[in-house]
C-alpha cells in the first residue's frame, strides 16, 4: 500500500479539499504526509533582463511569508485532524515542476492535488497544474474535487 | 474516509495496475468494491462496409463475453483480498459515460483508474478517457501510471 503521500496545496479553497481528504487517507492508512506548497520564479521571459533586484527581494519576501502562513494553516488544519505532518516550501519554480521534486525528494509514493487551484477559469475544467501533474507525475495522483 | 471504491478496467494491462491499487486501498480502509467495465454502442466501433461482416448481434455477443472475462478476473483478485466486490458491466456507452453513471448509481465517493487504457498514445501522456472522468465528474479519481 502506499507509504508516503504528498499533499499540493497553495492555500486556495479548492486545494483544501485535497489538504482534507489527503490528510483523512493519511489518517486511515497510518502513513507519513509531506505538504508542499511553490512559489514561482520572480523573473522570467522577457521580464528576465530587467534591472529589478530590489523588486526581486521584495518579491521572495513576500513568497516566503505567504508559503509560511499557507503551511501553518497546513499544520493547524493537520493537528485539528489528528495527523503528524511535514511541510516545505519549495521557491523559484513553476507548480507541477516544485510538486514532481517534492515528491521525488521525499520519496513520495502518491500525490494528493485538488482539481484546480487559484487560477481558476470555471470549475468544469481540470486545472493547468493538476493535469501537468498528471502527466509528469511517475506516481499515483489523486485528484480532489 | 472513502467507502465504496469504484474500480474502472478495461482488462489492459495498466488497468491491472489500477485493479490491484485500488483493491488493496480498498482492504486498508476496510471499504466496499465495486468494478465497471464498459464496452462501446457497436455503431463507434464497427462502421461501413465492415457493418456487414460484423452484425450487431456478434458484436454484442463478443462484448459481453470480454467484459464477463474482464469482470470475473477483477473478481477473483478482491476474492483472494477478502473483500466484497459488485461487479458493473455498462454497455453501449462511451467509457468515461459509464464510468461515471456507475459511479452515481453505485453511491461510490472515489473512483480508481489507469492513466490510459488500451489505446494510450504514450507514457507520457494523459488518456481521454481519464481526463473526462476528471473533468465531467465530481468525484475525486485516483489514476494510477
Amino acid at each position: 500500500m502506499y507509504k508516503h503521500l504528498l499533499i499540493a496545496t497553495d492555500g486556495s479553497q479548492a486545494s483544501a479539499k485535497a489538504l482534507a481528504q489527503g490528510l483523512a487517507l493519511a489518517k486511515a492508512l497510518a502513513i507519513q504526509v509531506t505538504v508542499v506548497t511553490v512559489t514561482e520564479p520572480w523573473s522570467h521571459g522577457a521580464y528576465a533582463t530587467m534591472p529589478t533586484p530590489s523588486m526581486a527581494q521584495v518579491y521572495e519576501k513576500a513568497a516566503a511569508g505567504n508559503a509560511a502562513s499557507i503551511l501553518e494553516n497546513v499544520k493547524r488544519a493537520a493537528d485539528e485532524a489528528g495527523t503528524a505532518c511535514q511541510t516545505r516550501h519549495i521557491k523559484d519554480q513553476h507548480a507541477p515542476e516544485g510538486i514532481i521534486k517534492a515528491a521525488k525528494d521525499a520519496g513520495c509514493d502518491l500525490i494528493i492535488v485538488g482539481s484546480h487551484g487559484r487560477g481558476t477559469l470555471s470549475r468544469l475544467l481540470l486545472g493547468s497544474t493538476s493535469l501537468k501533474v498528471l502527466t509528469l507525475s511517475p506516481v499515483t495522483v489523486l485528484v480532489c474535487r | 474516509m472513502y467507502k465504496h471504491i469504484l474500480i474502472a478496467t478495461d482488462g489492459s494491462e495498466l488497468a491491472g495496475k489500477a485493479v490491484a491499487a485500488g483493491i488493496d486501498l480498498a482492504r486498508s480502509l476496510g471499504a466496499k468494491v465495486t468494478a465497471v467495465t464498459v464496452t462501446e454502442p457497436w455503431t463507434a466501433i464497427v462502421t461501413g462496409e465492415a457493418a456487414f461482416g460484423f452484425p450487431v448481434e456478434e458484436y454484442e455477443k463478443s462484448a459481453n463475453e470480454t467484459a464477463s472475462g474482464i469482470l470475473a478476473g477483477v473478481s477473483t483478485l478482491a476474492r483472494m483480498a477478502d473483500i466484497g466486490c459488485a461487479t458493473v458491466h455498462a454497455k453501449d456507452q462511451y467509457p468515461s459515460e459509464g464510468i461515471l453513471d456507475t459511479a452515481k448509481k453505485s453511491g461510490c465517493d472515489l473512483i480508481v483508474m489507469a492513466s490510459h487504457g488500451r489505446r494510450g498514445l504514450g507514457r507520457l501522456l494523459l488518456g481521454s478517457e481519464a481526463v473526462k472522468v476528471l473533468t465531467h465528474g465530481t468525484l475525486p479519481v485516483l489514476i494510477c501510471r
